[in-house]
């Protein structure tokens, strides 16, 4: 049918027309606030498409945005806005880091898949705690996820500072005081990098930018994910608790425990965040390890619509923004937060542009339809 | 008094997305007259209240009221023109008390309110139309025909002489019902122009002066209540005479399929909602509870369905207990339920029709192999049972909510009926159709009833269950406390032992 | 007995700002608007006073960080109430736009990202030997007013139904979009206030994340508060006592200081959890509403 064709048109153009907005909104706040927006824009692209280390840059900044993307969107389906993604990739790549630099003498096929089941329990036993608060105690997660997300954050620092410091660490020259942070992993638990793959597509990628194992793991992962909303009951059944969570109870699906299931589940895919920086470019984990991932991945979400495929396109934009901001720090001393006004900028945009094609879609189909 | 057309309607017209709604209606309402619109549901009378009431404004044509041409742009101007509906669902705040929905709804201020003397001008209109209200009462805790009360004061309070009552009474029992038709009479005699939608005939013949009938949005004709009869407005309202409903078929009643034995249970609030409630229903009967809403009809569906727990007495399904199970196991020994709200609790609007039709049965394996769906099985099997329930859509990957009001019920007993259940529990099943889709449904359930099933039928029009159930039973206070058969008692008789009168001459 | 009443004061101190920004965001809720970007609303009213206060004075910084708030507000106002949107999306969304807002100005300004250089704070008042700022009994004030505006005034009464019952509203001629503005507007105005506090009064200048979660806390404080402003203030007060008992503990070395960090957020979310089904919110909050969709 035509306008079913139509329809589908109208579901991939809408991410991409309020990107487009987001831009001249954007553009909109550059000239305010005294920059050539033309000249922004332009250094943004070219510095972050036009080279092989951008390129590479790009892929290593999206691959934690993937997993933090894949997160929120699996909880998004059932319902559940898991702000904690933030406090949940955090505990789970601490735990990563606890096997990775405690355990000795392992092989890395073993060393590495430990560490990452490791941080994968310990994200989703966090995220065990907002899931009873909500199922049991009617406690919203926004609110106990956001409140969990300090808790995790002191946590994680008497764990690094007080309890796991390496405390026989050598000093580097030039600075009086030890870092704080744990002692160095193994050295089997570094994440294969891909820097051989991507020269067979002609990019020669420099080694410092540590593109690694966890980019391909996220797109399967991504893959995963569709299938399981596409081809399997529980798929099916937690889009419907998502959506009409009375009716899906009146139907006898066990809403609360298909709820718990994608929490822990959201948490999981959390517990991966961190991991491509943290074996992949780390040695230790130390108090700078970076945060907010888990605040892109709601935007990264809801760029694709909370389809696990269109997370890919969505983390890998975030990544080429990410990378673009550098860019126009270095060249135009413009400050790379600007990225993050984008971004949120970017949030608001998708949510007006598909909040209007709902409503544009259920006029014509009230209108075609019975 | 002189008679003068108060109201005129010329020419008008509504469109809602290219549709139209209203189409050229032109007539006219006589000061002090009881004027009553009907048609079926989706005729167009409510959209053409609303024109007059200001919610929205008429694309094509003109309203005139006392002579005068008007353009509201709001309420609040029909207000001025002496202009008010009680809407069919009530427009109030629970959380507020009485007074402060009058304040809310009839003060302009928004600085202090002058609460002294609502008080005072709420006691003198309640005085003139006999009534008492407790206006520090929060409205939540208020029944229903005393919510409409609230309304109508709300009107009179305004100064409005001009009322429209919107299907007024849809949620009264028989007797609240005749005290309201007295109290739009004496209106009525105090000199108030009344509009009175409906589409309960034998009540418009008993109130009204002038009857206008609507179809499809058209104005079919305007006929003084005297001259015509209940099945002359029915052929003009439907286009056709009604035919006869289909000729009941005697079933011989199977074994027992569903008991329930001293049921106890709490509400949400946790206050007592079912108090010892006990019925039977057997195989190939269709057993209906009447009852004012807020006895426990909501917990009898609860109970039943499984999803909540008696905190005493049994639950029986064909000889098992059930009481305390999950919603999931109860559903999987056989028990269907067409929800009261059919929007929020037997559908998904967003998802398609096909994934609404097979809600909660994906993992049956007729679907679902290995744990992965089979994509062809399901699609061929909603196929089906959308030609056998006649359903009208343009495709099954459509979502369910851009279905008619009928289409999205018949999805609810496709799916329902498609599980061959036991016990079917239906609650309102016809609320807001056309007479078409209620027939349809009506057909359905006389459909499972003989093919066996156990059917309990909870609504709140009375002569629905009559004409569909073997047995009614009385609902009060959480008990059934009269059970007899469609023609045993009168309306009257029934309305009085919905209003609990029954207690003390048949104590269960 | 000085401790107590040192203890008291600090209580206030920190408690204030939660009050704040919770009365802010009873506002917003009763008129029918979730609204989690309070925090990033009170961290953009703690920039903006900061740099008002650096420029012209404390009372300007005030007044600025006010209209940031505003103008925040009326994004989340212009995006949910208009655009419809999700509310707890757009407050999302707001939040990181005012983390990245005020890095971006903060470069701008200041020529750092992540602080603000000293800046002047109003006169103290001084009573029994404690000092305290003057907003402290303004906001005392401020809850006394917006008890009377709510329950006793037209326009409380219409803010209230329509955060209770949008289609009621609209049927007795109030304008449900209006009054949502409104109440965001208000909850953007006290965020700003309580974020100008937290940095010309309390801290002396500009940091970031200074807020620590502090929007979020007085969330939490409004379901304990019942959104009730009295009830509210209480929680709110209740939670700068918590604060102050912990830095006590840390001073006295009984805890490792992370975990008296995170007591707070602990102990809130155990009351919340405590309360399940005794509190009330507002029946249409965080329900977007227009005419057509009902």
């Amino acid at each position: 049918m035509n306008g079913r064709n139509q329809i589908l048109l109208l579901r991939f153009a809408a991410p991409v027309v309020s990107v487009l907005l987001a831009l001249a909104a954007g553009a909109l706040f550059m000239l305010v606030a005294g920059y050539n927006p033309w000249q922004v824009y332009a250094t943004l692209l070219t510095f972050s498409l036009g080279r092989a280390d951008s390129i590479g840059s790009i892929l290593f900044y999206a691959t934690p945005l993937l997993f933090a993307g894949l997160a929120v969107a699996v909880a998004l389906k059932s319902g559940i806005l898991n702000i904690g993604v933030e406090g949940q990739y955090l505990i789970g790549a601490f735990c990563g880091a606890w096997v990775g630099f405690s355990l000795h003498g392992l092989p890395g096929w073993l060393h590495l898949p430990l560490a990452v089941a490791a941080a994968m329990a310990g994200s989703m036993l966090w995220a065990l705690l907002p899931a009873y608060l909500k199922l049991y105690r009617g406690v919203h997660e926004v609110i106990s996820t956001i409140l969990l997300n300090y808790v995790a954050f002191s946590l994680l620092h008497w764990l690094v500072a007080e309890v796991f410091m390496d405390r026989n660490q050598q000093i580097p020259a030039g600075l009086g005081s030890p870092l704080i942070r744990t002692p160095l992993f193994d050295a089997a638990v570094a994440a294969p990098k891909l820097h051989g793959l991507l020269r067979l597509f002609g990019l020669d990628v420099p080694d410092y930018i540590a593109v690694n194992l966890f980019l391909p793991l996220g797109i399967l992962l991504a893959v995963g994910c569709w299938f399981l909303f596409r081809h399997t009951p529980l798929g099916y059944e937690i889009a419907a608790t998502g959506q009409g969570p009375l009716a899906a109870r009146n139907v006898g699906i066990a809403v609360n425990r298909v709820q718990l299931k994608t929490f822990l589940l959201s948490g999981a895919i959390g517990g991966l965040v961190g991991l491509s920086h943290l074996f992949g470019y780390y040695d230790s984990f130390d108090l700078d390890f970076p945060r907010n991932f888990g605040f892109s991945g709601i935007a990264v979400a809801l760029l694709a619509n909370n389809h696990p495929l269109g997370v890919i396109p969505s983390a890998l934009l975030f990544g080429l923004l990410q990378r673009g901001g550098e860019g126009i720090q270095a060249f135009l001393t413009v400050p790379m937060e600007l990225v993050v006004v984008l971004q949120g900028i970017m949030i608001l945009c998708v949510a007006l542009t598909m909040r209007w094609l709902d409503r544009l879609l259920l006029r014509r189909e009230r209108g075609t339809g019975a | 008094m002189q008679i003068r057309p108060v109201i005129e309607f010329r020419g008008v017209g509504k469109r809602f997305a290219g549709i139209a709604a209203n189409e050229d209606i032109s007539f006219a309402v006589n000061q002090g007259a009881v004027h009553a619109v009907v048609g079926e549901n989706g005729a167009g009378k409510t959209t053409l209240m609303n024109l007059l009431a200001g919610l929205y404004r008429p694309d094509a044509g003109n309203i005139l009221v006392r002579g005068e041409p008007v353009d509201f742009h709001g309420p609040q101007a029909a207000h001025h023109a002496g202009i008010g509906m009680v809407h069919q669902h009530f427009m109030l705040v629970e959380r507020f008390t009485i007074l402060q929905n009058i304040l809310l709804s009839c003060e302009s201020s928004y600085g202090l309110l002058p609460q002294l003397q609502a008080r005072q001008k709420v006691s003198a209109i309640c005085r003139r139309l006999g009534l008492t209200l407790d206006l520090d009462a929060t409205v939540e805790t208020l029944p229903v025909g005393l919510r409409q009360r609230v309304e109508i004061v709300k009107l009179l309070y305004r100064g409005g002489d001009i009322l429209i009552f919107d299907e007024p009474t849809a949620v009264l029992t028989p007797g609240e019902t005749a005290d309201l038709l007295e109290l739009l009479r004496s209106m009525s005699q105090q000199g108030k122009t009344i509009l009175y939608v409906s589409h309960k005939l034998s009540e418009v013949l008993a109130i009204a002066d002038t009857v206008s009938v609507l179809r499809q949005g058209r104005l079919v004709g305007t006929v003084g209540a005297a001259e015509t009869t209940q099945g002359q407005l029915v052929e003009m309202m439907i286009g056709r005479s009604l035919t006869p409903s289909a000729e009941r078929q005697t079933v011989t009643a199977g074994p027992l399929l569903l008991a329930l034995n001293a049921v106890h249970c709490r509400d949400g609030r946790r206050a007592k909602a079912l108090q010892g409630l006990s019925l039977q229903i057997r195989g190939g009967e269709i057993y209906g509870v009447v009852g004012v809403s807020g006895n426990g009809q909501q917990e009898l569906t609860g109970v039943v369905t499984g999803e909540i727990a008696p905190t005493g007495g049994a639950v029986k399904l064909a000889g098992d207990n059930i009481a305390g199970m999950s919603m999931p196991k109860v559903r999987n020994l056989g028990v269907g339920l067409i929800p009261e709200d059919r929007d929020r609790q037997g559908l998904v609007g967003a998802l398609p029709v096909w994934e609404n039709m097979l809600l909660g049965q994906l993992r049956l394996p007729q679907f679902c192999h290995r744990g992965i769906l089979s994509g062809a099985a399901c699609r061929n099997y909603v196929a089906e049972q959308v030609r056998r329930f006649g359903i009208r859509l343009a495709s099954i990957d459509q979502p369910v909510c851009s279905l008619s009001g009928g289409n999205r019920q018949k999805v609810i007993l496709a799916r329902e009926l498609g599980r061959q259940p036991r016990v079917l529990v239906a609650s309102q099943p016809v609320r807001g159709l056309d007479i078409g889709a209620a027939e349809m449904v009506h057909a359905q359930m006389m459909a499972a009833r003989e093919a066996g099933a156990a059917v309990l039928l909870i609504s709140a029009d009375l002569d629905e269950v009559l004409e569909l159930a073997d047995r009614v039973g009385v609902l009060y206070a959480g008990r059934i406390v009269r059970e007899f058969r469609p023609g045993e008692l009168s309306p009257v008789e029934i309305g009085h032992y919905m209003l609990g009168g029954g207690q003390a001459v048949k104590p269960q | 007995m000085d401790g107590l009443l040192e203890l008291a004061a600090s209580a206030l101190r920190l408690g204030i700002p939660v009050a704040i920004c919770a009365l802010g965001a009873l506002w917003s809720e009763r008129s029918g608007v979730i609204n989690i970007g309070m925090e990033g609303m009170m961290l953009t009213g703690a920039f903006w006073g900061a740099a008002g206060a650096f420029w012209y004075g404390p009372t300007a910084g005030i007044l600025l960080a006010v209209a940031a708030g505003l103008v925040m507000a009326l994004l989340h106002a212009a995006v949910t109430v208009s655009g419809r949107v999700d509310q707890i999306v757009s407050g999302v969304a707001i939040n990181i736009l005012a983390y990245g807002l005020n890095r971006f100005f903060g470069y701008r300004i200041f020529n750092m990202a992540a602080s603000s250089p000293d800046v002047p704070g109003l006169p103290e008042i001084s009573a029994g030997g404690v000092a305290l700022s003057w907003i402290v009994p303004f906001a005392f004030v401020l809850t006394g007013l917006s008890w009377l505006v709510l329950t006793r005034t037209g326009f409380g009464l219409r803010l209230q139904a329509v955060g209770e019952n949008p289609a009621a509203a609209d049927a007795a001629g109030i304008s449900v979009p209006v009054l949502r503005y409104a109440g965001v507007l208000l909850g953007g105005a006290f965020a700003g206030l309580a974020g100008a506090y937290l940095s010309i009064e309390h801290t002396g200048m500009y940091v970031e994340g200074m807020t620590q979660g502090k929007g979020f806390i007085a969330l939490a404080a409004l379901i304990v508060g019942n959104w009730n402003p009295f009830g509210l203030v209480g929680a709110s007060l209740l939670f700068g006592l918590f604060e102050a008992m912990s830095f006590r503990l840390v001073q006295s070395q009984t805890l490792p200081y992370q975990f008296v960090q995170m007591a707070p957020y602990l102990l809130t979310l155990a009351v919340l959890a405590g309360l399940r089904g005794k509190t009330r919110a507002p029946a249409a909050t965080g329900q977007n509403w227009s005419r057509d969709e009902t």
